[in-house]
């Protein structure tokens, strides 16, 4: 007589179908975030350093006025090229997004080396705009640059 | 015994042909469904990854105007790296532009520019000038190093490199050095600061624009910023 071949046919249990779901589910999601996460990884890096850029422009012009005229212009926000506020984006959705500067002056004397003293000079140019990638909160940027020149 | 002879189930019947309909159905629904988001992510991944290296050669093309590039000569260990911020002079070349910013506002400016680098080195020539332009949709740095012509410094392409500018995937539309303040630039041949844009573009499709066109094609960046040189106002 041959022996029956066993077969188990109860097939899968709730919980057994419920993790198989559920991980297809996390792979699915994971998936998605990545690609949402990429998203707004590259855009938002666009517009820190487009920011960079901008920023550093504005030092290198308030740099070259003081040595130009030698003196900071009268208000540092008052860059003639781009002024306080400027459009840093445009989001594929069509949001223009805006960075908003403000620069300031810091003049020490403080710094003496041997037996001459340097005039120390501080030029700092900060950038912030509602940034889309985390929620519309504010992101920052500050470039600072010290110059050094002999105190006559 | 008789029991045990019976069968348990009456399942082994098979499916009917509405069943089978049905749930062809309905496997074709979630697979096509898996299918389209598939097709869509895949393409955003690849797109994105296109931007990032628009945005990345972008910026790098800006850092080598501003910063320039190390060029040494064939049998000569000197090295030069000559960008506009070591420049002793500037003077703008090229064609006249008009270019609109991202905000909307008109900037006037030039396709060009020629700097002459510093002599502060044995090898530098009197001769030397550098040319950067907008040539055929590519940013090129021509320039007259060490006094001679160098095969590392005549019409280098700076960006799009060589392969993306011929397949013309990548490609720069505007090239813009700007006079940035009438008072301070007294004279258009003897610049002291300049503003630089830059907007670059890429082709994210080369067929017919794809229905789940997740970005715009062609998608562009724009940089931005001011060079003053150093050596003009000691």
């Amino acid at each position: 007589m041959m022996k029956e071949k066993k077969c188990k046919d109860s097939g899968f249990t709730i919980v057994e179908l419920l993790a198989s779901a559920a991980m297809v589910l996390f792979a699915v999601a994971a998936l998605f975030v990545g690609i949402q996460f990429t998203e707004n990884q590259v855009f938002r890096n666009y517009r820190v350093r487009r920011a960079m850029l901008l920023a550093s422009g504005k030092l290198e012009y308030h740099n070259f006025f003081r040595q130009m005229r030698s003196g900071f212009m009268a208000d540092p926000n008052g860059t003639p090229v781009y002024g306080r506020n400027y459009t840093l984006d445009k989001t594929p959705g069509g949001r223009t997004i805006m960075i908003d500067f403000s620069s300031d002056y810091n003049v020490n004397y403080e710094y003496s080396i041997i037996d001459r003293t340097y005039k120390k000079t501080t030029i700092s140019v900060v950038g912030q705009w509602n940034e889309p990638s985390r929620k519309n909160k504010i992101q920052k940027i500050k470039l600072i640059e010290d110059y050094y020149a002999p105190n006559q | 015994m008789r029991q045990i002879n019976k069968p348990k189930r009456k399942l082994d019947g098979g499916f009917s042909i509405l069943e089978l309909v049905a749930v062809l159905t309905i496997s074709t629904i979630i697979f096509a469904a898996i299918y389209v988001v598939l097709s869509m992510w895949s393409l955003r991944f690849q797109q994105l990854s296109q931007i990032a290296r628009l945005q990345d050669e972008a910026y790098d093309c800006m850092m080598k105007i501003k910063h320039g590039l190390v060029i040494k000569q064939d049998n000569n260990p000197s090295r030069q790296f000559l960008g506009l911020l070591n420049a002793n002079s500037l003077a703008v070349s090229g064609n006249s532009v008009t270019y609109q910013t991202m905000g909307g506002g008109y900037v006037s400016g030039y396709t060009g520019l020629t700097f002459k680098p510093p002599r502060n080195h044995p090898t530098q020539s009197n001769n030397d000038e550098i040319k950067i332009s907008l040539n055929n949709r590519s940013v090129m740095y021509d320039g007259l190093v060490f006094g001679i012509d160098s095969n590392q410094s005549r019409n280098v392409p700076l960006f799009p490199d060589e392969h993306s500018a011929r397949t013309g995937k990548m490609f720069v539309e505007d090239l813009v050095f700007a006079v940035t303040d009438d008072i301070i630039n007294h004279d258009e041949q003897d610049l002291k600061v300049v503003r630089v844009i830059i907007k670059a573009g890429i082709k994210l499709s080369d067929g017919p624009r794809d229905i789940f066109q997740p970005y715009p094609d062609p998608y562009f960046v724009e940089y931005e910023t001011i060079i003053a040189i150093e050596q003009g106002v000691q």
